[in-house]
């Protein structure tokens, strides 16, 4: 503290000590905080038709589309920076007990100060839903959840999910996914 | 005016701070950086903005770099006691009086050997 | 000049103490060194104990996870077997013969009931999932692929670990420094 230079050093060493505590606070004010709000996923409708045959047999192929319907202003506390939201569909393959299949369907990413209410009318459905052991056909139970990942300024990494979700029986025959381009 | 008396100049005269205006200039940023802090949380916690709190503390800290830095007169108030300048050719040089010392108890003992 | 420099950071000084040294004095700083490295590994090893991970805490290298994560931020992972892996959990996975750690987010995953998990991973800022990374022929990713799951989120810190990787004289110059004052700084 003897010269100026010991003096700026001293003042900015506690400015950065007390940065870190603010930010350790601001952590602890949404540490257990619960991020999960009501969502309205509705009208679904999919089909299914043979992506392709490999080695293994056939690779069949999903569309899904629908209604999706959220607002997630609130979540927007002082420790969130982003939101990372992401429709998941979730199923079963028959005949193969305990088995567990989750496909992301559709992303988005929110950041602070964008606008955070979702009205999806008919997603487009951003990744290919491929399944390889026939899991896909007249498959009773598509169930479709919508979940989202907080990245906060500093601190725990939180996925909630959505309350409420919809299910979609698979149909039983193979429709063409696309519209073809040939004539 | 030498290279080494400017920098004498600018590290004990220009910046010089006596040991009690060191220790309240220490307690001053440290209150002006947490109250600033205090208040950032307040006003960021009701907005729910954390940035706003982070620039608070800033606004806080450059504050304190301005207030606490600088050596203004309230941090002069209380001089080193320094003492009187010994004049050089009455006593001899500070090494000199050592010397002097050394003979003196040197004569000492050669005159208990004496005795 | 440069001893001007030197008086005006007060740093002339500096090399006074080492010269007050004695034999006794310079083991004791040795010693009080070492335990300060001890420490330090003792803590980084405690961590990966209650983590479950060989590396519990890991700097975001890629802006492949933005506007999430960038370059020089700090992740603390969690590698608990226990807990399945999610479609939506951010992993960090190695490839089988690469080093680098990837921290990417799971797309997809297909477990087939008997202990059989493939997944398929994709950073949020790429415009197609991860296959293009993986081994040649290598379409899924496996839960011993996966270093561990990111659960903790520090901004900025990691910097200074970026800053050393790409400019290995900082790295040099600061580990000589760090060095420097702890064997020589004396505490009276």
């Amino acid at each position: 503290m003897h010269n100026i230079l010991a003096r700026l050093n001293a003042v900015l060493a506690f400015s950065f000590t007390v940065l870190a505590g603010l930010t350790f606070l601001c952590f602890l004010t949404t540490a257990f905080k619960d991020y999960s709000t009501d969502v309205r996923v509705r009208d679904l409708t999919g089909r299914v038709n043979v992506a392709y045959v490999n080695g293994l047999g056939e690779v069949e192929e999903a569309i899904i589309t629908g209604d999706l319907e959220v607002d997630l202003t609130p979540l927007f506390d002082w420790n969130a920076k982003e939101l990372f939201v992401y429709l998941i569909a979730e199923y079963v393959t028959p005949n193969t007990p305990n088995s567990f299949n989750q496909i992301v369907l559709w992303d988005r990413i929110i950041q602070r100060g964008q606008p955070a209410k979702i009205n999806q009318k008919k997603f487009a459905q951003e990744y290919r839903f491929l399944d390889d052991s026939k899991a896909l056909k007249a498959n009773p139970n598509v169930t479709l959840f919508l979940q989202w990942n907080v990245i906060p300024n500093a601190g725990a990494l939180v996925t909630t999910r959505g309350r409420n979700s919809q299910s979609i029986a698979m149909p039983d025959t193979y429709t063409a996914l696309r519209q073809s381009k040939r004539a | 005016m030498s290279l080494a008396s400017i920098t004498d100049w600018f590290k004990f005269e220009w910046a010089y701070m006596d040991y009690e205006g060191q220790k309240s200039s220490e307690r001053l940023y440290q209150r002006t950086i947490l109250l600033a802090a205090a208040v950032g949380f307040v006003v960021g916690y009701y907005f729910q903005q954390f940035s706003y709190t982070v620039g608070a503390l800033g606004v806080g800290s450059i504050l304190s770099a301005i207030l606490c830095g600088i050596p203004w007169p309230t941090f002069r108030k209380h001089p080193l006691k320094w003492q009187p300048v010994r004049d050089a050719e009455e006593n001899g040089d500070p090494a000199d009086v050592q010397n002097d010392a050394k003979k003196t108890s040197v004569d000492a003992k050669k005159k208990k050997k004496q005795k | 000049m440069s001893e001007a420099v030197l008086k005006l950071l007060g740093a002339d000084t500096m090399f006074d103490d080492l010269k007050r040294m004695n034999k006794r004095q310079v083991y004791y700083q040795v010693l009080n060194f070492g335990m300060i490295i001890s420490t330090a590994l003792m803590i980084w090893k405690g961590l990966m104990v209650v983590t479950n991970s060989e590396s519990p805490i890991v700097v975001v290298l890629s802006g492949s996870m933005e506007p999430a994560f960038f370059r020089g931020d700090l992740l603390f992972l969690t590698n608990h077997q226990e807990q399945p892996i999610k479609v939506g959990d951010i992993v960090v996975f190695k490839i089988e013969g690469r080093d680098i750690p990837i921290v990417h987010r799971v797309l997809q995953l297909h477990d087939d009931g008997n202990n059989n998990i493939k997944f398929l991973t994709k950073g949020d800022n790429n415009w197609i999932d991860d296959r293009g990374l993986y081994a040649p022929g290598q379409m899924w990713l496996q839960p011993k692929d996966v270093v561990g799951r990111a659960k903790g989120y520090v901004p900025y810190i990691g910097m200074v670990t970026i800053i050393m990787n790409d400019y290995p004289r900082v790295k040099y110059a600061v580990l000589v420094a760090l060095a420097a004052f702890v064997l020589l700084h004396r505490e009276s």
